[in-house]
């Protein structure tokens, strides 16, 4: 069960039933009337009664009928357009030939009018959000049509750009009279949430935790049982399965022996993103970007080899996903990932501890954090005193500052910063000084993590996510020896 | 090329003609003919990028033909309904090549240039037979001419009555 607290769009887009583009797999179709404005006259028509007037009183003044006569079209025209009126009586249909997309891909999408009586011409605009995009370069967002009673349908092939949760729903009119005297403004809405996945690249490592369920898996487990690796050999007991008899072993020894092979069980994981601090420049990426983009890669593959996995996202709101495995839950977590908003906030500034009821025993809690807030990077050694397994990766913000290496300013830990860009300054001695205290207090705090048990990898923006999960998996390892 | 600017051309061309006619017609007082084609043109032509210069435009070119019609005396210019039509032609022409140039990214239905062209064809054509109608009454008797400015008086009234009317109607309620 997920629970959510603010984010963007949610609700399952509905397959379309009547209207235009309505097909499976589709969402909206929906017929919604289009609401316009108070028509407002254009420029021109107070000029042109201006005009007109003025001509008149002109020709009364010198005597002259030929200003009469230039001046009556002129009036002829606005009588007609505030006749005419720019209000149509319209419907506005909105569907798209998918709901759910993966970064990269491309979705139709359908605009449908019906239009009532008379001729107008009615610029149409769907408001597409920041992660969409027409198809190729200066392709056109909307439509300038000569709309003429009956039924007209107008497709518009986008590119989704950016992951995240949006509503393609809201299209924006313009309509005028013929003469384009008169214009009036107005909207259709009917929400149709979309959702555009991170792209979900195989990861070639993944991170083992230390213990497993007793569930069957894909993960070895340290206990020997039945399964396919090798793990030992041993002599014969009542019970075990002849097809275990190693029978090399058991002549040379004149003993019946066996074979052992790794227990192979299923695992928790629990995903824990830090949704208090984002730090963002215009190269890339940013450290909310990248964090998404890798919680759903490690989602997705646990998820592949059967484990159960969770997500809590600890910031501005809390919203946890309890742990569970197959297709439905990874669409409750990137559902959750893609409401991922960071959202600064004074609340929780006492609370130490996570409620942690959700949270299997034996978990792999995998933080995904730039260890910018302290309450995050509490929230993790209070996890590992508790006793989970915890690894974290630390998205690294140094590299968010002018691009240079030397160049930035360091944000304070526990300073609430707006998301989005940092202002780099100017490369002094002063900006250097201020980058290497900072990278050597992450550092501090690396080395505290490490004494507390917990793995810490530094996931640099030039490097790859499964570079810095293979690091991990290597610490742990040593980490892991280092113990035993 | 920028978008509208044949049609922004076109427009200042007509607008040439306008304010040249005149110009070469009362050699007295040229200057000050001159002067109001002039500016005519000008502001006629600063409407593609600002268009509620449009509205200058026009006039200033009208008050060129009335200095025009008066400093000539005598009969009706019987071109005048003619000058009528090419003046609503100038007029749309250049407000069209203005929209034209500040439109967005839009995909244009292919009706809608050729819809628009016809419909400035009627509104030249219409003024001409408009302006032509007011010039056969006008010119049926100098015996009218009182009851002329009393029509006149009314018509100017009415239409501004329409006018106001139409403007709180647009507002809506205060």
């Amino acid at each position: 069960m997920s629970r959510r607290a603010g984010g963007r769009a949610g609700g399952a887009g509905q397959a379309a039933t009547s209207g235009a583009g309505g097909r499976a797999g589709g969402a909206g179709g929906t017929w919604a009337p289009a609401v316009f404005s108070r028509p407002r006259p254009t420029a021109r028509l107070p000029a042109y009664a201006a005009i007109g007037i003025g001509s008149m009183v002109g020709a009364m003044a010198l005597g002259r009928p030929e200003l009469v006569i230039v001046a009556a079209p002129f009036l002829a025209l606005v009588v007609i357009a505030l006749a005419i009126g720019p209000t149509p009586a319209l419907e506005v249909s909105v569907s798209l030939s998918s709901a759910r997309l993966v970064e990269g891909e491309e979705v139709d999408l359908t605009v449908g009018l019906a239009k009532g009586r008379g001729l107008h011409h009615i610029d149409i605009r769907p408001a597409l959000g920041t992660g969409l995009a027409p198809v190729g370069h200066d392709q056109p967002d909307g439509f300038a049509l000569l709309l003429s009673p009956g039924r007209r349908n107008l497709t518009l092939r986008l590119r989704c750009e950016h992951w995240g949760a949006y509503d393609l729903g809201r299209v924006h009119l313009r309509s005028w009279d013929l003469l384009h005297l008169v214009q009036a403004r107005g909207e259709s809405y009917d929400p149709i949430p979309v959702r555009v996945l991170p792209r979900l690249d195989t990861l070639r490592t993944m991170i083992a935790p230390s213990a497993t369920r007793a569930v069957a898996g894909n993960q070895l487990s340290r206990r020997s049982g039945e399964g396919l690796e090798f793990a030992n050999i041993r002599p014969y007991q009542t019970g075990d399965r002849a097809r275990s008899v190693n029978w090399r072993v058991s002549a040379r020894r004149g003993d019946l022996w066996v074979n052992e092979q790794y227990l192979e069980q299923a695992t928790d994981v629990v995903l824990f993103l830090d949704l208090f601090e984002s730090v963002s420049d215009s190269a890339g990426p940013g450290t909310l970007d990248r964090s998404v983009r890798a919680a759903a890669r490690l989602a997705a593959a646990y998820l592949a080899r059967r484990d159960r996995v969770g997500l809590i996202s600890f910031g501005g709101y809390l919203e946890w996903v309890r742990p569970g495995m197959g297709t439905t839950t990874l669409y409750r977590i990137v559902d959750a990932l893609l409401a991922s908003v960071v959202m600064p906030t004074t609340a929780w500034k006492d609370i130490q501890s996570l409620p942690v009821r959700g949270l299997p025993p034996r978990a792999l809690v995998l933080g995904i954090t730039p260890l910018l807030d302290e309450r995050a990077i509490q929230v993790l050694f209070d996890l590992r005193r508790r006793g989970w397994d915890v690894a974290v990766i630390d998205v690294s913000p140094l590299g968010y500052s002018s691009g240079q290496p030397e160049g930035g300013r360091a944000p304070s830990r526990g300073r609430l910063t707006r998301r989005g860009r940092q202002e780099p300054l100017p490369a002094t001695r002063v900006t250097a000084l201020a980058r290497r205290m900072w990278s050597l207090q992450r550092r501090q705090l690396h080395e505290a993590y490490r004494s507390a048990g917990i793995a810490v990898v530094e996931w640099d923006r030039s490097t790859a996510a499964d570079v810095a999960i293979r690091q991990l998996e290597g610490t742990r390892r040593i980490q892991r020896r280092g113990v035993v | 090329m920028r978008r509208g600017a044949g049609l922004a051309f076109a427009s200042l061309v007509l607008a040439g003609a306008l304010a040249a006619r005149p110009a070469a017609a009362t050699p007295e007082q040229a200057g000050l003919v001159i002067g109001l084609g002039a500016a005519g043109m000008a502001l006629t032509g600063l409407a593609w990028l600002w268009p509620p210069a449009l509205g200058f435009g026009v006039a200033a070119l009208i008050a060129e033909y009335g200095a025009f019609a008066l400093l000539r005396g005598g009969h009706l210019d019987p071109w005048a309904p003619v000058e009528a039509g090419v003046l609503v032609a100038t007029a749309e022409l250049m407000a069209w090549a203005g929209e034209r140039r500040v439109s967005v990214q839009l995909k244009a239905d292919p009706a809608l240039g050729p819809f628009r062209a016809a419909l400035l064809l009627v509104s030249f054509l219409g003024s001409v037979v408009f302006g032509g109608l007011i010039f056969l009454t006008t010119g049926l008797g100098s015996s009218l001419a009182a009851a002329w400015e009393i029509v006149g008086g009314l018509a100017i009234l009415a239409m501004a009555a329409l006018a106001a009317g139409a403007m709180r109607r647009l507002a809506g309620p205060a």
